[in-house]
């Protein structure tokens, strides 16, 4: 049985809640979206990058094929070297 | 079989009590708004289900074991309970009742959070002795001395000013 104090005590209202709260809070409280739902599951995600990872790193640490370099470079003489060569030549090539 | 009550259900039945249950325990609205906020995601990601039997006591529940958690967290156990008293009750034209409301914030800021929590249940939220032991995990003695206590407490506190107010 309530006393009068208690009866005091009960006629007091909790305050409400000011009107745009409920807006904001069930905005915010909405279930993932559908573009989110459709995302694998988290573990997933987390082994293929994991698996990404690990292919990286040996991949990083197999040796290349070295080719050397003067195999990928074509020499061509430079004009004036062409020009003293062919003059070299010319000089030689001269019978007494 | 019923359905489960959809979030706006949910939350035009029991967000203003959950809030101004939290507001009572961490003594802070920006953080109640914050741990109602909270409570409706967590509601949002885990639907009640139809069958809960006492969904009011349940949803005190989880309201109850957030605010815990967050007092443990932010560590203010203590500094909640001495912080300044937050507007719980609906203003009110009649100047004695309001005058009366301000006190009685002021008077369950002073009291421990087990005690002011119980009371509040009980008195503001209209929870059975039975329904506040599942809401705060608690014997039903402990309730019911804890709410024993409170209201002692508060008609100390209070009872200058409420005899002054008696017709």
């Amino acid at each position: 049985m309530n006393d009068d104090f208690e009866t005091k005590l009960l006629a007091l209202c909790p305050r409400a809640l000011p009107a745009e709260w409920k807006a904001e809070i069930l905005a915010n409280a909405q279930p993932p979206s559908l573009l989110r739902s459709l995302a694998p599951p988290r573990w997933i995600a987390w082994s293929l990058a994991a698996l990404w990872l690990t292919a990286l790193i040996l991949e990083a640490m197999t040796p290349s094929i070295s080719v050397p370099d003067d195999l990928l470079r074509f020499e061509q003489p430079l004009p004036t070297q062409l020009q003293s060569r062919q003059a070299l030549l010319a000089s030689l090539s001269v019978t007494p | 079989m019923p359905r489960p009550p959809s979030l706006e259900e949910l939350y035009d039945a029991h967000a203003a009590g959950l809030f101004h249950y939290l507001a009572g325990i961490v003594r802070s609205e920006a953080d109640a708004k914050d741990l109602l906020q909270e409570f409706f995601i967590r509601l949002a990601a885990k639907p009640l289900g139809a069958d809960v039997a006492n969904p009011q006591a349940m949803v005190y529940r989880m309201a109850h074991r957030q605010a815990v958690d967050w007092l443990r967290k932010h560590r203010v156990r203590r500094e909640a309970e001495t912080a300044q008293p937050v507007e719980l009750f609906a203003p009110n034209d009649d100047p004695d009742t309001a005058a009366f409301a301000v006190r009685l914030e002021s008077a369950l800021a002073g009291l421990p959070v087990e005690q002011r929590s119980v009371a509040q249940l009980k008195l503001w939220h209209g929870l059975t002795f039975d329904q506040i032991t599942e809401a705060q995990d608690i014997p039903l003695n402990t309730a019911a001395s804890r709410y024993r206590y409170a209201l002692d407490k508060l008609r100390t506190l209070l009872r200058p000013l409420y005899d002054e107010l008696q017709p």
